[in-house]
């Protein structure tokens, strides 16, 4: 069973991104409702998508591009063809986040850019921001490997300019940085690739794992065991890449420049969709669809040292987030001990420890997006950027700090915010794995979460009167614009409603799980 | 020490990178896996082209007839795995935006005249009489993609070379005049979209995205016409659009970006 809004999401996406450089230049005012039509448009056919593989038998949706040569489309072996699109739930599930971030940041960006991007920027601005969507809606999609590395790149590309878009001397470095170690993690998945081609002499990824599968039970008498050191190599390549892509301890450099030096809307797409989807989507992706670590052909080590890597991330990420002073810069490497997190839940290949991390991936991502647009809606009003001048913010903008705390309790934990319940998730998960050390480092986690969170709460909201960095507010002034507060008040409903109906949430993500142990 | 960690690292990887790639098969091998699927290797070359199964074996056998091209390679890349070349080609055009991005509105922009030098007589003329040539050759090379080696990549390129060569030689505001700015945007933005039609046809006649020959997109000549092979020769055209656009855009951002740096100096 298939359905053609596979193919059309990125295509509708891109479509736009080809029609954005006409329209700047001779229908500039169709430029912005042009972006957001596309956008609600791509949020309801992944809404479609996301309920036809639900009420689907098989859970799953494969699409034949091309459809059939010669009234073939598959080999006697079952090998397919052309490309195969085969979208599960987990794939369909983060294809709706990523259209529904994305149409927020599109209506934020409405009032954002025109200020603090250069005005002949528009049209590239907007440009990128589709390709960067189609690209990520397009990994969620495919079953086929190359297809995955050539969307990637088409994400990973466009997000190297729109760091760097409003020209200044930090943002170009931090791009060039974040350019050249995510190319080295674009080599060592293309060299991946290209082992893992070279090892099972075919792209589709249901039929890779089949062979993977043949190579791995074969004896040391059989041709095909010599193959098993390819798959090894490729699996490591592929685990170092996207490493560097979510940015886990020993090679997360680059994340809090390039996420603290863009434009915020961006940092929210970065920090909320893009090192998700490139990075731990991804490794979902290959360690459960691809190579089935899961069935426990690769031993004992292999989760162990994934599970250490997690808690490494998790607990210095926290670490250095204690010691920022810039906002921005403190809620990226949040971001790093986040994904260490639902690294860990990863790293149990077990079917409660992958639905604590899909649903920590969401909820962190909801989170985070309206964590980084409150910064950017406080950074619009005041130009505040440090969290030492946030002194009585609370009282001055008290839409957007309370949005702020909302989120920032949701990262923290505390129970009625949807970060709690991921994390207890996770936490069972790892007791029922007998993993009883790692839910010590999410207690841990949790507390260092509390401590620089609670920091900018408290600068916003308890203050010595005497010492206010900002007057107080005038009657009758409006706070933001719509645009600017409305995605924020969204987001922070968002992390109320889902924690509270969190069930909602894992009627959909258990059966992928499932799926992903058939 | 500290020195020292990272250029070890760098060898280990790389020691261990050879001793992995030497487990490959040699290139060439009927025996590969991407070639003949799991065979046994004791199989003697004649059999393997009748027992393999895989998609390589299956491309070689069967792709004049089930997309009635020439071209092999034009057949894989554009009609069994076009979804990819897509992407490829929007990934071109990403780079091509990303450029503009960087350099045309970064502190270097001025608007010089392009060309500080004169050019000898003899590379006036040379160039004048070979960019006509140049452009007739890229035009062949996108026509019969799918009938010889070449496509919309290698053909815009070409086309994108001979426009180069005459700003070069004669400056960019006498080139600006015969393909301004204007006219690189559409081609860029139709060109693309031109591939995406041509997609969406297949979905439009009732097949999937990028179906060629059952959805019978015209031109559905014979095999090894010029009018043949019906989506190839439009992916083609619209795929040379684009990357030709693109080269020149990207080669007027580096020129403008050097002309206001040199002004500004």
């Amino acid at each position: 069973m298939g359905s053609h809004l596979q193919v059309l999401i990125p295509v509708t996406l891109i479509l736009g991104a080809f029609l954005i450089p006409i329209l700047e230049r001779w229908f500039r005012k169709l430029l912005e409702p042009l972006v957001i039509g596309i956008t609600f448009f791509c949020l309801i056919y992944s809404c479609l998508l996301l309920y036809g593989i639900y009420l689907s038998p098989l859970k799953v949706f494969q699409y034949f591009v091309g459809f059939s040569w010669n009234a073939k489309t598959l080999l006697i072996t079952g090998e397919p063809i052309g490309i195969v699109l085969q979208t599960d739930l987990i794939g369909g599930f983060i294809l709706v986040l990523i259209n529904f971030i994305s149409f927020l940041a599109a209506i934020y960006s409405l009032r954002y850019v025109p200020q603090n991007i250069p005005d002949g920027k528009k049209g590239v601005y907007y440009t990128l921001f589709l390709l960067m969507t189609a690209g990520m809606s397009g990994i969620c999609l495919t079953g086929d490997i190359f297809n995955l590395y050539v969307l990637f790149e088409v994400a990973n590309l466009s997000s190297y300019a729109l760091v760097s878009i409003d020209g200044e001397a930090e943002a170009v470095e931090a791009a060039i940085k974040y350019l050249l170690i995510s190319a080295l993690a674009s080599i060592f998945i293309f060299f991946g690739i290209g082992l893992l081609y070279g090892a099972t002499g075919t792209l589709n990824m249901s039929y890779a794992s089949n062979q993977i599968r043949k190579v791995l039970l074969s004896g040391h008498d059989t041709f095909l065991f010599s193959y098993r050191y390819l798959i090894f190599a490729s699996l490591a390549l592929f685990t170092a890449g996207f490493g560097i892509k979510s940015a886990l301890v020993p090679v997360h450099g680059w994340l809090p420049d390039a996420h603290s030096k863009a434009p915020s809307p961006i940092s929210a797409m970065l920090s909320g969709l893009l090192i998700k989807v490139t990075g731990i989507f991804l490794f979902i992706r290959f360690y459960f669809s691809v190579f089935r670590i899961q069935d426990g052909l690769y031993g004992d080590m292999f989760p162990a040292f994934i599970l250490s890597i997690g808690a490494i991330s998790a607990i210095s990420g926290s670490v250095f987030a204690i010691a920022q002073k810039n906002l921005k810069r403190m809620l990226a490497f949040s971001t790093v001990s986040q994904m260490g997190y639902i690294l860990i839940g990863i790293g149990f290949f077990s079917r409660d420890g992958l639905t604590g991390a899909v649903l920590h991936l969401f909820n962190h991502s909801v989170m985070k997006s309206a964590l980084f647009l409150s910064a950017g809606a406080i950074f619009y009003k005041t130009k505040f950027t440090r969290i030492d001048e946030l002194k009585g913010l609370g009282f001055k903008m008290p839409v957007t700090c309370a949005c702020f705390t909302i989120a920032a309790l949701g990262m923290v934990g505390i129970p009625p915010m949807s970060g709690f319940f991921s994390k207890w998730i996770l936490g069972i998960a790892a007791i029922r794995a007998g993993f009883l050390p790692v839910s010590i480092i999410f207690l841990l986690g949790s507390l260092l979460n509390a401590i620089y969170y609670f920091r900018v709460i408290g600068k916003m909201y308890f203050f010595n009167r005497d010492s206010l960095s900002v007057p107080a507010p005038e009657a009758g002034m409006r706070e933001l614009p719509e645009s600017i507060y409305i995605p924020i008040a969204i987001l922070a409903f968002a992390v109320l409603f889902f924690g509270l109906g969190s069930d909602i949430l894992l009627k959909i993500i258990r059966p992928g799980v499932e799926y992903l142990w058939k | 020490m500290k020195k020292l960690f990272i250029p070890a690292c760098f060898i280990l990887l790389c020691f261990a990178m050879i001793l992995v790639v030497l487990r490959l098969s040699p290139v060439g091998d009927p025996r590969l896996p991407s070639y003949s699927g799991y065979l046994d290797p004791k199989t003697p070359a004649e059999e393997i082209v009748q027992k393999g199964q895989s998609v390589a074996l299956y491309y070689n056998k069967n792709a004049v007839s089930d997309v009635n091209s020439m071209n092999v390679v034009s057949a894989m890349i554009l009609d069994y795995r076009a979804y990819d070349t897509l992407y490829e080609a929007v990934i071109l055009f990403t780079a091509m935006i990303c450029v503009l991005s960087v350099l045309l509105f970064g502190s270097g922009n001025g608007s010089g005249s392009g060309k500080d030098w004169v050019p000898s007589i003899n590379v006036m003329d040379i160039t004048k009489r070979m960019v006509p040539f140049i452009l007739m050759f890229g035009l062949y090379i996108i026509f019969r993609g799918h009938l010889s080696a070449g496509g919309g990549f290698q053909g815009g390129v070409i086309i994108g070379a001979g426009f180069i060569i005459y700003t070069i030689v004669f400056g960019s505001e006498k080139a600006g005049r015969y393909i301004p700015e204007g006219i690189l945007t559409i081609m860029n933005s139709l060109g693309m979209s031109i591939f995406v039609c041509f997609g969406l046809l297949g979905i439009i006649t009732g097949y999937n995205f990028l179906t060629n020959k059952i959805a019978g997109i015209p031109p559905m000549g014979q095999a090894g016409v010029l009018l043949s092979s019906g989506t190839l020769l439009w992916i083609n055209i619209g795929i040379g659009m684009n990357v030709s656009g693109a080269i020149i855009r990207i080669f007027y951002a580096f020129q403008k970006n050097a002309d206001g740096e040199r002004s500004n100096v």
